[in-house]
């Protein structure tokens, strides 16, 4: 054991840079893999206990109160699986909340009375203030936080057109309507203020049913169940939710980071282990001779292998703790943004399981590649290894002979080294290939999400004007020829959504006169409605539905058939989506027809002061008219942000893992040419002949495999986009991968490897010839 | 009596390895002329710092203090670039260990230095071929590798390495000191007949027989030059040349 210690110690102290440099990797390779596991393991873990804990439906809906009776409330607790129904009242409006992040929001928000207590659904008071007045609201946390609104100040709503001041005395927490991607934002009035919205909005009065289903039973099964109910008895449903879709939407992001964090992890593991597997290889033909000498001393194969694979697992254990402990450190600020988004909040413990398997997960592959690299130790003969290994087993072939070969003799030593260095090659090669993958990788999310984040955007959102006006149906017409002809307007759309019924689902339609003008195309299979037939369904309905399939949809005028001519995505609703051109949705509902025009302007004008002069000249005829722009940016910020500080890490740490590795192999590499080296500066060759030589025979393998591996991901990359964009229900990504830019990566790459090679190099002109040449 | 030419004069060299409590000097306040057409042999017990005078009187290494003259240029005051050119171009070297270059054939191990002097591929080419025969490697061994070929052709490969861009003068370093007897005489015939055509040699060696072939022996004891004699022009079986050089090392303490 004394022996195996002595050895280990000493090949600790004789690399120890090396075992820095692969404890660097090791560690920021366990701390991406812990912050992984601990968010996949806490956050959906904290997610279920929250929703217990305030006893959340599993299924929400909303009808308007007038259409609300005991009856209805009977045969809702009829439907075979409801377990508990609690109703609450509320008003349901679409108010556009001010100074949201500094600019517009418009949200289906419910006004709820915060005096009325409930079983099912209840919230939990994170914060209150002092009250002050009449004007009390309670906002959930995602409105205060994501807002930026402060507690004890105000929030401005303006509903149909009015401004209505609220003093902030309260943020709550609450799991059924908690954020933007749900749907419906919650919103707790006091007492004396619901009653006086309720005043003038009574029309807007809606019953929300909270329903509580059996344990483990289907959620969206029991939904449509009701909704079947709700149709045949002909009640209008303004909305509903299951516990499944909204944990899906609040979670998105963080299942979208979860996922960069693991793609990122395993390569970065990838190249770990690849190159620790290539240090022993290195080792071993460098300590030769030492392992022969104490193979002839008694050493067994197995000692001597377990003095090369113990520095890297002590190295790798110490590395692998250091990053678990790391990951902690931003854990709490990541899970802080994660709840801006989310909308509800959880505080990060030491996760012992995440750790555990961390630690097992990358020590047993650690332990399994060097022990298998060092295994050619046990069948190394004492003499031959004492000998230098077994000779002749460089390639017998001399490439590109002096005599008959033209050219420049550094450049002929170049090449002959190039040749010569088969399974450095190798390495060097798989190890700049992977490496211009997680550059392509990270480099390509970190385009579409920080620089070109319209991108980014357009994946995860609908249509995108710069301008939205409701307007009233008779004017509705006159306004949009108005605003067509003018000099500011490159379109305008009559584009608007609505619910309908679908496979007894509410179903969330885009409603639109021409799809082949929009912005945003949502459709990913097959195209967009074109006629009053046809109709493109959300990809929540992929699995029931084809191309060329006919749906009926029931109506109060009867049932209208279309034919299913395309798939379309959206996020927000969980693909629970469809899409009819104006004519076909009259066809479902003759008198209901879209009141919103969707304005586009022309490039380079000023969106904020178009909208006023709108306002001076047209604004009688407008019933509100909201900044699209400045809306996208705030739902940009809100899916964005995280997904921006993740990308960004992912990017600094694979430039900082690349120069690691690149060290460790030139750096090895150096050190197992030193004799040769020498040999040259005996006959003359000056340090930077020598330098350029070293440096130029890594270029073409860099440079190759580097430029391959940017073309292989200008092709592979964007199916790896489509994977992690689908897991979080974007179908169709909008996602640039281009080539120009993967290869101006590639040539960076290579350049920087250039530039270390040469940096590494550099003491081989201080060296003197007789040193490089004794000091093996 | 013809002066001899003084081709390589090194004064008051100093050198020392190690820092600190590990601090070994090698040799201190050395001085010392080598000249020109000169077979001269460094010999000394082990430590003695033949193999360090050998190195830096060759530019292969720089002393801690003095200067060493090289056809009456200071080498000692040259940049790491010009050291470099000033081997390339005046010297030559023969190692113990052979070290030829392991990927390269016997014949690129010899371009790879004759190219870096002199850009005439046909004239290297030429002078390579001529100077392996003399060497009496056969033409077949001339594209093998080093770990194909027995220690003696490779120790003579090593020796037309060093001597194909015509150096002023050839440092050899033990250069039989690895190889059976057989192998060893052949070795150092090419040395006798390159000396006797004019090349100026330094060697270092252990072996008496070696020293034989010299006609200056350079004794070296504790860092400082012992002794020194003077054996005249070599031939073989000479037993008087034997027998003074057999006395100098009785003289010497060998």
């Amino acid at each position: 054991m004394q022996q195996i210690k002595n050895l280990t110690l000493y090949h600790l102290r004789k690399e120890k840079r090396q075992y820095l440099s692969f404890g660097i990797i090791l560690c920021l390779t366990a701390f991406i893999i812990n912050i992984a596991l601990v968010l996949v393991m806490q956050m959906g873990k904290a997610y279920d206990d929250t929703f217990t804990k305030l006893n959340t439906a599993n299924i929400n809906f909303c009808i308007p109160q007038i259409q609300d009776s005991d009856e209805l409330k009977g045969k809702i607790q009829a439907v075979k699986d409801v377990d508990m129904i609690e109703i609450k009242e509320g008003i349901l409006l679409s108010a556009t909340a001010k100074d949201f992040r500094g600019t517009e929001f418009t949200m289906n928000t419910i006004f709820y009375n915060i005096n009325e207590v409930s079983k099912i659904n209840q919230y939990e008071m994170i914060e209150e203030s002092e009250v002050v007045g009449e004007n009390v609201v309670y906002l959930p946390r995602y409105i205060v936080e994501f807002g930026e609104y402060e507690l004890g100040g105000t929030i401005t709503y303006q509903i149909n057109g009015t401004d209505d001041t609220f003093q902030i005395a309260g943020v709550l927490q609450e799991m059924q309507f908690g954020n933007y991607g749900s749907g419906l934002m919650g919103v707790y009035l006091s007492e004396e203020c619901y009653q006086n919205m309720l005043l003038e909005f009574e029309e807007n009065q809606v019953s929300i049913y909270a329903v509580k289903t059996k344990e483990g039973k289907d959620s969206i099964r029991v939904c449509r169940e009701i909704n079947q109910v709700l149709e045949g008895e002909q009640v209008s449903l303004h909305y509903s939710n299951t516990d499944v879709q909204n944990k899906q939407t609040r979670t998105m992001v963080s299942n979208l980071v979860v996922m960069i964090l693991f793609v990122f992890a395993v390569i970065v593991l990838a190249v770990c282990l690849f190159l620790s597997r290539f240090r022993i290889q290195n080792m071993i033909q460098e300590d030769m001779t030492n392992l022969g000498v104490l193979k002839a001393m008694g050493y067994t194969g197995r000692t001597i292998i377990q003095t090369v694979v113990f520095p890297y697992l002590i190295t790798g254990g110490i590395a692998v703790i250091a990053g678990i402990l790391l990951s902690y450190t931003v854990l709490g600020s990541l899970v802080q943004m994660l709840t801006l988004q989310s909308g509800f909040g959880f505080k990060v413990s030491f996760d012992l399981l995440a750790g555990f398997i961390t630690v097992v997960l990358l020590l047993s592959i650690v332990f399994f590649t060097t022990w298998s690299a060092a295994g050619k130790i046990k069948k190394l003969q004492p003499i031959l290894a004492i000998r230098g290994g077994e000779n002749g087993k460089h390639s017998m072939k001399n490439h590109f002979p002096m005599e008959k070969t033209k050219g420049n003799i550094q450049i002929l030593l170049i090449l002959k080294r190039v040749c010569g260095q088969a399974r450095q090659n190798v390495l060097l090669f798989v190890v700049s290939f992977m490496m211009m993958g997680l550059i392509a990788f990270a480099g390509t999310l970190f385009y579409n999400v920080v620089m070109k984040p319209e991108n980014f955007l357009k994946t995860l959102s609908e249509e995108t004007p710069d301008i939205m006006i409701q307007v009233g149906e008779e004017e509705k017409n006159q306004l949009k020829n108005t605003l067509a002809q003018n000099q500011k307007v490159s379109q305008v759309l009559s584009y608007g959504t609505k619910t309908i019924k679908l496979d007894n689902d509410s179903t969330t339609v885009f409603i639109c006169e021409d799809f082949s003008k929009v912005k945003n195309n949502l459709c990913y299979e097959g195209k967009n409605p074109e006629n009053d037939k046809e109709i493109a369904m959300g990809s929540a309905f992929q699995e029931e539905y084809k191309l060329g399939d006919m749906i009926e949809i029931s109506s109060h005028s009867g049932v209208v058939t279309y034919e299913i001519v395309g798939f379309i995505q959206s996020v927000n609703n969980s693909g629970n989506v469809c899409e009819l051109t104006e004519e076909g949705y009259g066809r479902l509902k003759k008198d209901d027809a879209i009141q919103s025009l969707y304005v586009y302007v022309k490039d380079g004008v000023n969106v904020e002061g178009f909208m006023e002069e709108l306002e001076a000249a047209h604004g009688r005829q407008m019933l509100q008219m909201v900044n699209n722009v400045k809306m996208m940016k705030t739902t940009s910020d809100m899916y964005s942000g995280i997904v921006k500080i993740a990308v960004t890490a992912v990017l600094a740490l694979t430039t900082l893992i690349i120069f690691l590795i690149l060290y460790v192999i030139i750096k090895s590499m150096m050190v197992k040419n030193r004799q040769e080296l020498g040999i040259y500066k005996a006959m003359g060759y000056s340090g930077r002949q020598l330098i350029f030589q070293m440096a130029g025979s890594f270029l073409p393998v860099i440079g190759g495999a580097s430029l391959m591996s940017a073309v292989l991901g200008c092709i592979y990359l964007p199916n790896l986009n489509n994977i992690i964009f689908s897991m979080v229900g974007a179908m169709k990504n909008y996602c640039e991968v281009s080539l120009g830019t993967l290869i101006l990566f590639a040539l960076i790459q290579t350049g920087i490897s250039f530039i270390l090679c040469i940096w590494l190099a550099l003491p081989v002109r201080k060296i003197s010839a007789y040193s490089l040449i004794k000091d093996v | 009596m013809k002066t001899k030419e003084v081709i390589i004069s090194a004064k008051d060299l100093k050198k020392s390895f190690g820092t600190g409590e590990m601090k070994q000097t090698i040799f201190e306040h050395m001085n010392l002329e080598i000249y020109k057409g000169d077979f001269t042999i460094l010999m000394g017990s082990s430590g003695a710092g033949k193999s360090t005078l050998l190195y830096a009187l060759s530019g292969m290494d720089r002393p801690d203090a003095g200067t060493i003259s090289f056809c009456d240029e200071d080498i000692t005051s040259y940049k790491d670039d010009k050291l470099a050119l000033f081997r390339r171009k005046k010297c030559g070297f023969v190692f113990q260990q052979i070290y030829l270059l392991e990927r390269m054939s016997l014949m690129d191990n010899v371009l790879t230095a004759g190219l870096l002097a002199n850009n005439n591929k046909k004239e290297v080419v030429n002078r390579a071929k001529k100077l392996f025969q003399k060497v009496k490697i056969p033409e077949i061994t001339w594209k093998k590798f080093s770990t194909q070929i027995s220690g003696g052709e490779a120790q003579r490969a090593g020796i037309v390495r060093a001597v194909i861009h015509q150096p002023e003068v050839l440092f050899a370093d033990e250069p039989t000191g690895a190889l059976n007897s057989n192998h060893s005489d052949a070795v150092l015939d090419v040395f006798s007949e390159l000396n006797k055509e004019g090349q100026s040699i330094i060697m270092v060696t252990h072996d008496k027989k070696t020293a034989l072939r010299a006609n200056r022996v350079i004794y070296l004891k504790d860092g400082t030059i012992f002794g020194e004699c003077d054996l005249g022009t070599y031939q073989e079986k000479d037993e008087l040349r034997k027998k003074k050089l057999d006395d100098f090392l009785i003289e010497m303490g060998w």
